[in-house]
């Protein structure tokens, strides 16, 4: 029962987090070419800080 | 009368065609960019829920250490990916034209590094337990939904431009 609460409780939050996301792309067609590039720059960088972050996370569990 | 009609309108094609061509370059580049950015965004949340989720116990390292794979592996075809717009637009920039060659490449680049490993992503992520839920799986949906834009964006370049490029307006 817990392990599928846990489920659940995961699956509501990927969907809050892709449903997020999807709202903050739609305000990338209000910007300027110039604040979509440091915008994209930024959003790249923490894409790949997560990256990093779970290799170490998964380094910790091994 | 109707000759000198039609040669006006022929000298105004001629005049207007090769800023609407310039407009139509720099507005595919535009398309392309945002899509882009609208993919990492999402990429970075998901890639974020999965380390917050194992973190709070919620997945365990077997479903972590799967998502690792299949993120790693887009991960590599969407740097691929930004490379070659950036270069595109470089190019586009520099010499006013975007050729149909440089947009095969990098329809063939969209094809095999970015849409084909999130469409497996997607499709593994879809088999994971936690993603049964009708609104996960139509959150999935729509991230396929917004790679097969981009892909038509590219698409309705490529016609247009046929065996010729497309223009693109010199920065002042």
């Amino acid at each position: 029962m817990q392990d599928l609460l846990k489920m659940f409780e995961f699956a509501r939050k990927v969907a809050s987090a892709i449903a997020d996301g999807l709202i903050e792309a739609k305000a990338v067609k209000d910007m300027s070419d110039e604040q979509l590039a440091e915008y994209d720059t930024a959003v790249y960088e923490e894409y790949l800080a997560e990256g990093v972050r779970r290799k170490r996370l998964l380094d910790a569990q091994e | 009368m109707k000759k000198r009609i039609y040669a006006l309108l022929v000298a105004v094609a001629v005049m207007i065609g090769p800023f609407a061509a310039c407009k139509k370059a720099e507005k595919t580049i535009r398309e392309l960019k945002e899509k882009t950015t609208q993919i990492t965004i999402l990429a970075r949340n998901l890639s974020k829920e999965f380390n917050d989720g194992f973190e709070q116990g919620l997945i365990d390292r077997n479903i972590l250490a799967r998502y690792d794979t299949l993120d790693t592996a887009f991960g590599k075809g969407l740097a691929t990916w930004r490379q070659g717009l950036e270069a595109a637009e470089r190019t586009a920039k520099e010499t006013g034209e975007l050729p149909a060659g440089t947009l095969a490449i990098l329809d063939k680049a969209l094809r095999d590094e970015v849409i084909k490993p999130f469409f497996d992503m997607s499709v593994d992520l879809g088999l994971l337990p936690f993603a049964q839920s009708e609104k996960v799986r139509s959150i999935i949906s729509g991230i396929r939904l917004l790679l097969l834009s981009l892909q038509s964006t590219f698409s309705d370049a490529r016609h247009m431009v046929g065996d010729g490029r497309l223009i693109y307006a010199r920065s002042a």
